[in-house]
């Protein structure tokens, strides 16, 4: 059964750890949650329980979990930013799953989101059937997280009107729901939180009002600290999904990660890695995320077309179209960048350069 | 028998405790870890005219200037231990190496004593944070400065001694400076009775119970000594704040004396309250909104974070995330300055007049002796003229670039804000090698050295301070490249490397050729006539290709613009093509395809047009045939009449000479002029007068001759109408042309 399934949720995967986890817990629990804050930090951040060894989920900096995890313990709702690709859906199913053990309560937030899909809405049938009654309610997401005392996701919340974010005000305030038809008022139970995530990319979009930002705790989730880190976690990714995908190329070679992420570290960042230089950033989205999606993409080129191995040509191929999303401007400082820094970089990168030059003309 | 009690110096719980520590065991006289023949200076310390933050500083007499600082807040354990022991009348003395011997090196050891207990101090404490998981900072504040009660700090505070101890090694140096505390303290319970003794809690388990031997006094018998001088000196927290390394400094003083405070008061548990409200109320101040509700919500985040890493009470670092997420809506940035304010604070330490003689004081005196400065030190206004190039009359390389030296040490001044000499503008244009200055020395200057202390220990290092303050400050390119030019005068290398990465870091920002074309332009200059000043010239090529690289890759877009734009860009465009010449290393064939590109775009500018196509004829870079099809292109009838005189301006701008001797250009422009219509001809006429009116009369005789043949009238004739008095209908008519409205072009 679970072969078939393309997708398993984390609570699912990693439930041995979970039981592990609860089997050995030693300090206080907080009211409404499966385990001690303690150990959802052991969950994300990997360790041991008992015998049983914890994989880390989340690979970067501990105090960020951290202040994620006391957000939720003194009740305040968190808020993630970050620029796509820096694992925030990622870490907000992880922390739901060892929390309550249930990370399918979710609000995906689109242009079309509406306010009854984080209220509650009507089945008609039943409406006109019987009346309004709680029977004929259809709860949200938010509505049963209140009831059972968990916590309710509500992933791109900036990617919905403002006006629908604004239905989280008075739940978060006063945590509780009033269902006016039935002169009701549903109490949140301890243990309600919402986790919601945003991407800093969408800034501006729908800007967040700050009446709803007040009711958050935001925590800005980094970009990978280190060099090591980064390159570390494309290749466990890239592997996973070359094989998952059933590529028919050869793995890029350790020197060909090693480039990707420099570049990508660089240009991000907007400095040489020494920090000697400063670069004029690109507008496109350099997340370890698209590093992966670029070395898969070449991995396919180079599988589907190419010799099966992944040479420079495909890198710089991919590289361009990662890069240079925008307009003469993107194109420009990818020059500057090639003139003044990977010219420079000696004979490793010598053909990647020219490779990327030609490609630039 | 001696009671021992050793401290992190600038530790607020330290300093409590350590007056309860004496009033416990009630010694005869008390020891503190600091030079031994300064111990004259704890009165001047403890005077109740003094204004703490301060600091007692040795320094050599001798160039390189070395010093040893031991700063002192009112939460420091040595201050609170002096003023107790002065409240109670009983003797108080410093107990380590005297200062000569402390600031004594060998040449080899140059290197090494330079962060003396850093090496070590390091590691002890990278284990301690593997060991504990917490860094140093926030361990020591969960484990002492919330402490409870005196016996909880005592047996925390020695457990961490013994285990810093155990965790490091011990040097010669060390070891050497232990043998001396251990026999000051024989001397002194010989003296007066029972001591008590307080230095830095390593050191205590080094001579607590370990009585003075024979090794010891033998090794401390005869002491290497280094000619040496001491002070008070009032200090900063912002001082305080920037010295790193063990006992050195503190990384937030202002939020260590907010703990102080709220220990002496009793109302500990008030830090954490404190801290978010005055984060809170500084945002206020500044025009950020800052609610109560978010610093209620800061204050039970940071409680939950502190009881997750198993302390009491939230420590500095607890906070300030907790602040950055409720506060700062989860950027630091939003909140850092406030932070600053609250952990650093701005708090300078006043000493009484008369009392101060630092290191800078004594380094100026030694450099106008040096320089041969000395009798311009009067209050009257001697002026002094300095050659800077090298005289090579003289033998000595010192004498030979006395006057460099001199320029050096002057300018230095004048960034440390001391300002003993005046510079004089000179009178000869480009002369870098002669500089003029008005010497005078006033009370004012005094003063000002004083403060310059405050800053670094020597001229030099006040100035290398101030100019570093400058390029953090300033925000445009330009402004970067000109702290760079005063970095080359002030004859700092470290500074010249400092500022050009700083001029990297905004070219890159940078979206204005302009700019960039000037600061081509300043650097350029810098390079060519920095070799008087000693320049090495390495670091600032690399900048000019990079800048050079951007201008050309934004040139042809940026020269689509209007005509005040273009004005601008006209300079930037000279300043780079004087660079090309100049320099080999720049890639001066880019730069030439860009301007044939712009010098035959009809999209651009066509003021630019022009101008790029007399930078190219002036070097040869365009044929005879090619300009003349431009030529006629620019002044056919299709062209714009307006945009033809304007092209024909930029291409008149250079190489004037060349232009005038080509009669067919001459011929094409009458032929131009002559096909206008009378409104066209306005615009156009306006532009010509303009073009040629800073031609020299000699020149435009010369064009009067040209014409004169393409019309088939005399030179003579030709040259009598032009030079001719205008009459006044005439006048009426140019007047009229003032009016004129240029519309879109």
């Amino acid at each position: 059964m679970a072969q078939d399934i393309l997708r398993l949720s984390a609570e699912q995967l990693y439930k041995n750890e979970i039981d592990a986890l609860i089997a050995n817990e030693t300090a206080p629990v907080p009211k409404g949650w499966q385990m001690s804050p303690k150990s959802v930090l052991t969950y994300i951040m990997g360790g041991k329980a008992g015998d049983t060894v914890i994989t880390p989920k989340y690979m970067g900096d501990r105090r960020v979990v951290e202040i994620c995890i006391a957000t939720l313990v003194t009740d305040r709702a968190l808020l993630l930013i970050g620029e796509p690709g820096t694992a925030k859906s990622w870490l907000s199913e992880h922390l739901t799953a060892a929390i309550n053990g249930n990370s399918s309560q979710v609000i995906q937030g689109t242009a079309g989101t509406t306010e009854e899909q984080i209220r509650y809405s009507w089945n008609y049938a039943m409406l006109l059937a019987k009346g309004p009654s709680f029977d004929a309610l259809v709860k949200s997401p938010v509505y049963n997280a209140m009831e059972t005392g968990t916590i309710a996701r509500f992933e791109e919340i900036s990617r919905c009107a403002s006006e629908v974010q604004d239905a989280l005000i008075s739940i978060l305030s006063e945590k509780r729901i009033s269902v006016p038809e039935l002169s009701e008022e549903v109490a949140a139970k301890k243990g309600f939180s919402i986790i919601a995530t945003a991407n800093t990319r969408d800034k501006g979009v729908n800007e967040m009002s700050s009446a709803l930002k007040r009711r958050f705790n935001i925590v800005i989730l980094p970009t990978p600290s280190d060099m090591q880190t980064e390159i570390d976690i494309v290749k466990t990714r890239v592997d996973q999904m070359s094989k998952d995908m059933e590529l028919c190329a050869a793995m890029p070679t350790d020197s060909d990660f090693e480039k990707i992420v420099t570049v990508f570290r660089e240009l991000r960042q907007g400095k040489t890695l020494d920090g000697q230089l400063k670069i004029k950033p690109t507008s496109g989205v350099l997340s370890s995320a698209e590093a992966i999606s670029l070395m898969v993409n070449s991995m396919a080129l180079a599988g589907s077309f190419g010799s099966g191995k992944v040479t420079d040509s495909e890198l710089a191929a991919a590289l361009q179209g990662a890069v240079v999303k925008d307009d003469d401007k993107d194109k420009a400082a990818w020059e500057e960048y090639l003139e003044n820094v990977m010219r420079k970089k000696g004979r490793d990168y010598a053909s990647l350069y020219a490779e990327c030059k030609e490609r630039n003309a | 028998m001696a009671e021992y009690y050793g401290v992190r110096h600038l530790s607020p719980a330290c300093a409590y405790y350590v007056r309860e520590f004496l009033d416990r065991t009630q010694p005869k006289a008390v020891l503190i870890e600091g030079p031994s023949d300064l111990s004259g200076l704890i009165d001047g310390l403890c005077s109740p005219k003094v204004r703490l933050p301060a600091a007692i500083l040795a320094y050599t007499t001798e160039p390189p200037v070395h010093t040893v600082m031991y700063p002192m807040a009112e939460f420091s354990p040595e201050y609170q231990a002096m003023s107790w022991a002065k409240a109670h009348r009983i003797p108080v003395e410093f107990c380590d190496l005297p200062s000569g011997s402390l600031l004594y090196t060998d040449d080899e050891e140059e290197e090494e004593k330079e962060d003396e207990e850093m090496p070590r101090a390091e590691s002890v404490y990278s284990r301690l944070e593997k060991v504990t998981g917490l860094d140093t900072d926030t361990f020591w504040e969960y484990r002492f400065e919330h402490s409870e009660s005196y016996e909880d700090f005592m047996a925390a505070a020695g457990e961490y001694g013994r285990s810093i101890r155990e965790f490091s090694e011990s040097d010669e140096r060390n070891e050497l400076r232990e043998a001396y505390m251990r026999r000051r303290i024989k001397d002194t319970e010989e003296k007066y009775g029972l001591t008590a003794v307080i230095t830095g809690a390593f050191h205590t388990s080094g001579i607590k119970d370990i009585p003075c031997s024979e090794t010891d006094i033998k090794l401390t018998d005869k002491l290497k000594t280094a000619e040496s001088k001491s002070t008070l000196m009032p200090y900063s927290y912002f001082r305080l704040s920037s010295r790193s390394g063990y006992g050195a400094g503190s990384k937030a003083p202002g939020y260590y004396e907010m703990l102080w405070r709220n220990r002496i008061g009793g109302t500990l548990d008030n830090t954490a309250p404190e801290y978010l409200s005055r984060l809170a109320a500084y945002q206020r101040r500044n025009g950020y909104a800052a609610s109560s509700a978010e610093v209620i919500e800061a204050q039970r985040l940071a409680e939950t974070l502190s009881v997750m890493r198993g302390g009491r009470l939230p420590s500095m670092s607890d906070l300030r995330d907790a602040a950055v997420t409720c506060l700062g809506h989860g950027s630091f940035g939003e909140i850092s300055l406030a932070c600053a304010d609250t952990e650093i604070g701005t708090k300078i330490g006043e000493l009484p007049e008369g009392t101060v003689c630092t290191s800078v004081q004594e380094d100026f005196m030694h450099q106008l002796k040096e320089l041969k400065l000395e009798k311009y030190r009067s209050a009257s206004v001697q002026q002094l003229d300095l050659d800077l190039r090298e005289n090579l009359r003289v033998k000595s390389e010192k004498s030979a670039f006395l006057d460099l030296n001199r320029s050096f040490f002057l300018h230095r001044l004048l960034q440390a804000g001391i300002h003993f000499g005046e510079l004089l503008s000179s009178t000869q244009e480009n002369a870098t090698w002669s500089e003029k200055w008005n010497l005078s020395w006033t009370p004012e200057t005094e003063i000002q050295i004083v403060e310059a202390s405050l800053v670094g220990d020597t001229a030099e290092e006040a100035a290398s301070a101030a100019l570093n303050m400058k390029l953090i400050e300033s925000e445009s390119l330009s402004t970067t490249a000109e702290t760079l030019y005063q970095a080359l005068l002030c004859g700092l290398p470290g500074c010249i490397k400092a500022a050009a990465s700083a001029v990297q870091r905004m070219a890159v920002d940078c979206a204005s050729p302009f700019e960039e074309g000037k600061t081509i332009g300043t650097l350029s200059a810098i390079v060519r006539f920095g070799s008087i000043r000693k320049l090495d010239p390495a670091p600032l090529t690399v900048i000019i290709s990079q800048l050079f690289l951007k201008f050309c890759l934004q040139l042809y877009s940026a020269c689509i613009c209007d005509e005040n734009a273009a004005g601008e860009m006209i300079t930037a465009m000279t300043a780079v093509h004087d660079a090309c010449l100049a320099h080999d290393f720049l890639d001066s064939g880019r730069f030439r395809t860009i301007l044939t590109d712009v010098a035959d775009s009809d999209m651009v500018n066509p003021l630019l047009s022009g101008y790029a196509c007399a930078l190219l004829a002036e070097k040869g870079h365009m044929s005879p045939e090619k300009l003349s099809e431009l030529v006629s292109r620019r002044l056919s009838k299709g062209t714009p009449p307006a945009e033809g005189a304007a092209w024909f301006e930029g291409l008149a701008k250079r190489n004037r000479r060349s232009l005038i001797g080509r009669l067919t250009l001459w011929e094409k422009l009458c032929g131009f002029i002559s096909e206008l219509d009378d409104e066209e001809f306005k615009p156009v006429i306006i532009a010509l007068r303009r073009t040629f009116a800073d031609f020299t009369p000699a020149e435009k005789s010369d064009i009067a001759e040209n014409i004169g043949e393409v019309l088939g009238i005399s030179a003579q004739q030709a040259a009598e109408i032009i030079t001719d008095v205008i009459t006044e209908e005439e006048q009426q008519t140019i007047d009229e042309l003032d009016d004129f409205d240029f519309g879109d072009i």
